[in-house]
């Protein structure tokens, strides 16, 4: 293969106490790739991204992008290092702005010293400025411009939903981990989710990850599909073969003896 | 709608013009006072922890007013108006009162504080506008020492803790002594240092010396260590709620020793508290309520009269430092804050509820103390002694 | 432009431009001189406490870490820098530097270990931590206990007091027109979240305490130095509380609100003198009954700009949607 991973994962184990959520689980993501993570309830898939960005450290084993090691460090500096994420029970700041929403997540970006903001230099007008208009643009890329100044909280569900991704996005991520992106939301709206998903990864050349129950999004979507049961990596490949993967059906319909 | 603003504006802007002259010049300008009225200020704490001897020196002092007003009044018939300002012993609210009672009410001086710090920034304030003040309580050793402007009708910490150490000594013919003190508390440390002092100039030997916070309910671990010393005394500077607890579980555990104190154990409440472990001990306070003189018997008398209770120390001390000024603004021949102070600080062998006084250099009053025990759930009079 | 003449009247915009005319007012009375010594004297209460006030904010309102310590800071600060200016005999600004310091230091010192509890929790051994400071004030021989000290040089003039109180608000106003600011507020909304966004949630946390006990310190020095005397009881639990109230009732996370909360509970009781014993009765009455119709404080988490005075001059027109 021409071109390295971007990121890879070695032997990653999570245990809780007894428990173990993953165990010895290693994959790799390619750039501009689109990976679904699929599993039934339970299967680890969330407890994956916690590993990935820093909530949990793995019991054992590495993750590193760009051949960096990344396991160990805290949520916010895997996140300046490029992984964002969406969360499956939206964790929006209710009380704020849509646009204080995006401008907190631009903070790695744009950030200058507290003096600057303390005597309102022109280096402050000019990095707030810039936050500004990214955030004008992500929203307007995510239909939100018209909401700007609404609190989080008052947004419908779907409007929340596309507030996660556009807050994600303006961590400038290489790497965008969407935990059940449509959850919650009907078909139509699930469309139009499938087509930004498509359109953002084009505009911003990203690596997207995505754990989903919506079949019909992942089939469609994902170039590669990995599948989780029990905490381990049962199957790996295209939709097709998927599809066709008897242990995954197993693992979906039940044990067949 | 620009004009819409520009009303608005001014409507605002008129606003704060009348608010500014109810508020500022009114009172601003030299209000004519009528001749016949002087003004006295009271500060004290009448809420809050320190409410009790608040309550009582303002008692006090509406007595002596009661009292002179009845008889004539000051000055050639001048009335005494007494205007009492609660600072529930905050150091922040003393210094609003001092100013409002300087300023506002334009008192010609000022009965209290009652407690040591506000007393201390209130004596700060009294000399930068020559404002007397004569506290009834604050029994701080220094206080009198900020300005020349204060001055107090009790003793200090330091002068009735070698009144006990003296009497202890010489009168008892004790030899050891132990000490439990307040180490959250000024008065405590005073009274508890001063003793040492004077009881080991005397002779004596301070075998152990402990201390408790304010509040402790459990004094077991510092009497153990006493009562491994034993000492002929124990010496308590501490307040009467403190006292009884403590005298209480000395009598549980067994120790055997006389316990003394100072004016903070002069209360009813102590024998309450204390019962049959009370019996016996002594301390040094500002007058006795069983003391058969006619000054203290008659102003017990109107005490109980008027307010239906009985005073603690704080009463009789209000009224002493009421009258005090009173007799001293007669002495000024007028109602001029500078030339009372010069009255107060000439002040000589003035009789009051507590004593007959004269005032050393610091204004602080030469007087007796009154050594009292308590006896079969009484409390008795022992002696009235001088350092 | 007709028919917005019917629009919702501009009660921020009023109310801002009210605030403005007394402050100048105050500030002529005062520079002339016409001033009462009555009212100076609460005026510079008001000043210390606005900075107290609007420094706790920082902390308990717009970073929502619930603290219970700030008299434990401003004790800090208070001793600091009367020792300094007794023993010493630096010049004043020098004293309140190394006080807020002192406290600024103090409060990183117990902060980074106590940072890890959350919401009651944290309260409790911010709390105990007061307590402690007090406590060690009350048994050192150089603060000499419960006697307090005396003799600190008054030093404090309340052009100083307005001054300070004039830069902690504007520090605060800056700060959350910031990355920075925001950066605290996403911490109190969500604190997972903030982190997945990049933000040093630690850092902020440490930041916000150390910058509060900062100005709680300096407010503290102000105070050793207006009252010539200070002493561990006027640094207790309850003046962590009153703080905290003046906070809650200007609304937690607004700076406006706090700066109008302490004014008013700071006139109050001496407003109230006339009613004697009733008055902190009533106090507290007012309390309850001002929480009851506002539960969110006074100005919730809305702040009064100067952009909306100039919007009624405008003609009160393009209103945008600001909350």
């Amino acid at each position: 293969m021409p071109e390295t991973n971007l990121l890879e994962c070695q032997n990653l184990t999570m245990n809780f106490g007894g428990l173990t959520a993953v165990a010895n689980l290693s994959f790799y993501l390619k750039k501009q790739e689109l990976v679904g993570l699929i599993g039934p309830n339970g299967a680890g898939k969330t407890t994956v991204f916690n590993m990935l960005t820093g909530v949990y450290t793995p019991t054992e084993g590495t993750i590193s992008l760009n051949e960096e090691t990344i396991s160990g460090l805290s949520p916010n500096k895997i996140t300046q290092k490029g992984i964002a994420r969406t969360f499956q029970n939206i964790r929006l700041f209710n009380e704020l702005s849509v646009l204080d929403n995006i401008r907190i997540a631009f903070h790695g970006r744009c950030s200058y010293p507290l003096i600057h903001s303390l005597f309102l230099t022109p280096k402050f007008y000019r990095e707030e400025k810039a936050m500004e208009d990214g955030a004008y643009e992500l929203l307007s890329l995510l239909r939100l411009e018209h909401r700007l100044n609404d609190k989080a909280k008052n947004l419908s569900y779907g409007e929340m939903r596309r507030l996660e991704i556009a807050r994600a996005l303006a961590t400038g991520p290489k790497i965008l981990l969407l935990d059940e992106p449509a959850a919650g939301m009907n078909p139509q709206e699930t469309e139009e989710l499938t087509g930004l998903i498509a359109k953002i990864r084009e505009k911003f050349d990203l690596t997207i990850f995505l754990i989903e129950h919506d079949m019909s999004l992942v089939m469609k979507l994902c170039e590669r599909i990995m599948v989780l049961d029990y905490g381990i990596l049962i199957a790996n490949g295209s939709p097709e073969e998927i599809q066709k993967n008897k242990r995954v059906i197993e693992a979906y319909l039940g044990e067949e003896v | 709608m620009k004009k819409k603003g520009l009303w608005i504006l001014l409507i605002v802007l008129a606003l704060a013009v009348v608010v500014y002259f109810a508020f500022f010049t009114g009172k601003g300008e030299k209000t004519s006072v009528d001749e016949k009225i002087v003004k006295i200020g009271f500060i004290g704490p009448l809420t809050g922890p320190a409410a009790s001897y608040g309550t009582n020196a303002k008692n006090g002092a509406v007595l002596a007013v009661d009292d002179i007003n009845a008889s004539g009044g000051i000055l050639d018939g001048a009335k005494i108006e007494l205007i009492t300002e609660d600072n529930k012993g905050d150091t922040t609210e003393t210094v609003n009162i001092m100013n409002k009672l300087i300023e506002q009410d334009k008192v010609v001086a000022i009965v209290g504080p009652v407690t040591t710090g506000p007393t201390t920034v209130a004596a700060q304030m009294a000399g930068e506008n020559k404002m007397p003040i004569v506290s009834p309580t604050a029994t701080g050793d220094k206080i009198t020492q900020i300005s020349e402007f204060v001055a107090r009708v009790c003793f200090y910490d330091s002068y009735q803790g070698p009144v006990m150490a003296k009497f202890a000594r010489e009168n008892l013919g004790l030899k050891t002594a132990a000490i439990l003190y307040d180490s959250t508390n000024d008065y405590s440390m005073g009274l508890a240092d001063s003793f040492a002092l004077k009881f080991t100039e005397l002779g004596g030997e301070i075998v152990a010396k402990e201390a408790f916070y304010a509040g402790d309910q459990d004094f077991n671990a510092q009497l153990t260590n006493i009562a491994a010393k034993n000492p002929e005394a124990v010496f308590v500077p501490a307040y009467y709620s403190d006292d009884a607890q403590i005298l209480l579980q000395a009598k549980a555990m067994g120790l055997n020793a006389i316990f003394m104190g100072g004016d903070g154990w002069d209360s009813q409440e102590l024998i309450n508290g204390a019962g049959d472990a009370a019996e016996g001990c002594y301390f040094t306070t500002h007058y006795s309520s069983a003391d058969t003189s006619e000054k203290v018997q008659e102003f017990l008398k109107k005490y109980r009269e008027k307010y239906n209770a009985e005073p603690n120390f704080a009463g009789p001390l209000g009224y002493d430092a009421t009258l005090l000024l009173a007799d001293a603004i007669e002495r000024a021949g007028e109602a001029n804050p500078v030339k009372v102070n010069e009255a107060i600080v000439a002040t000589k062998g003035l009789t009051g509820v507590t004593g007959e006084f004269s005032f050393d250099e610091y204004r602080n009053p030469l007087k007796e103390v009154t050594i009292a025990t308590v006896k079969d759930g009484k409390f008795a009079l022992v002696d009235k002694v001088r350092p | 432009m007709a028919q917005q003449s019917k629009e919702k009247i501009n009660w921020d915009g009023y109310l801002t431009l009210a605030g403005a005319i007394l402050l100048v007012l105050v500030n002529v009375l005062l520079i002339s001189g016409k001033m009462p010594a009555y009212y100076r004297g609460i005026l510079g209460f008001v000043g210390i406490n606005i900075i107290l006030a609007v420094s706790l904010n920082l902390i308990n309102g717009i970073t929502g870490q619930f603290s219970l310590g700030h008299a434990g800071f401003m004790a800090i600060g208070a001793y600091v820098s009367a020792l300094i200016s007794i023993h010493l005999k630096w010049p004043l600004y020098l004293a309140l530097i190394c006080g807020g310091l002192a406290a600024a230091f103090l409060g990183i010192v117990i902060g980074l270990p106590t940072l890890r509890l959350k919401g009651d929790y944290l309260a409790i051994a911010t709390l105990g931590m007061g307590e402690i400071i007090r406590v060690v004030l009350l048994n050192l021989d150089i603060t000499k206990g419960a006697r307090g000290l005396t003799g600190i040089p008054r030093t404090t003039s309340i052009y100083l007091v307005e001054l300070v109180a004039f830069i902690t608000i504007i520090f605060m106003v800056n700060l959350m027109r910031s990355t920075h600011g925001r950066a605290l507020l996403s911490i109190r909304e969500d604190e997972i979240a903030a982190e997945a966004m990049g933000i040093n949630v630690t850092y902020y946390k440490v930041f916000a305490f150390a910058a509060g006990a900062f100005f709680a310190g300096v407010a503290g020095g102000l105070f050793a130095h207006l009252m010539g005397y200070i002493a561990p009881k006027n640094f207790d639990f309850m003046r962590s509380i009153e703080i905290l109230v003046m906070v809650v009732l200007g609304g937690l996370g607004s700076i406006t609100g706090s700066v109008i909360a302490t004014i008013v509970l700071t006139i109050l009781p001496e407003a109230l003198r006339g009613f004697a014993e009733y008055r902190m009765v009533l106090y507290s009455a007012l309390l309850i009954v001002i929480m009851l119709f506002r539960p969110q404080g006074l100005m919730g988490t809305r702040e009064l700009q100067i952009e909306e005075v100039r919007k009624i001059f405008s003609g009160g027109g393009d209103k945008d949607a600001r909350d």
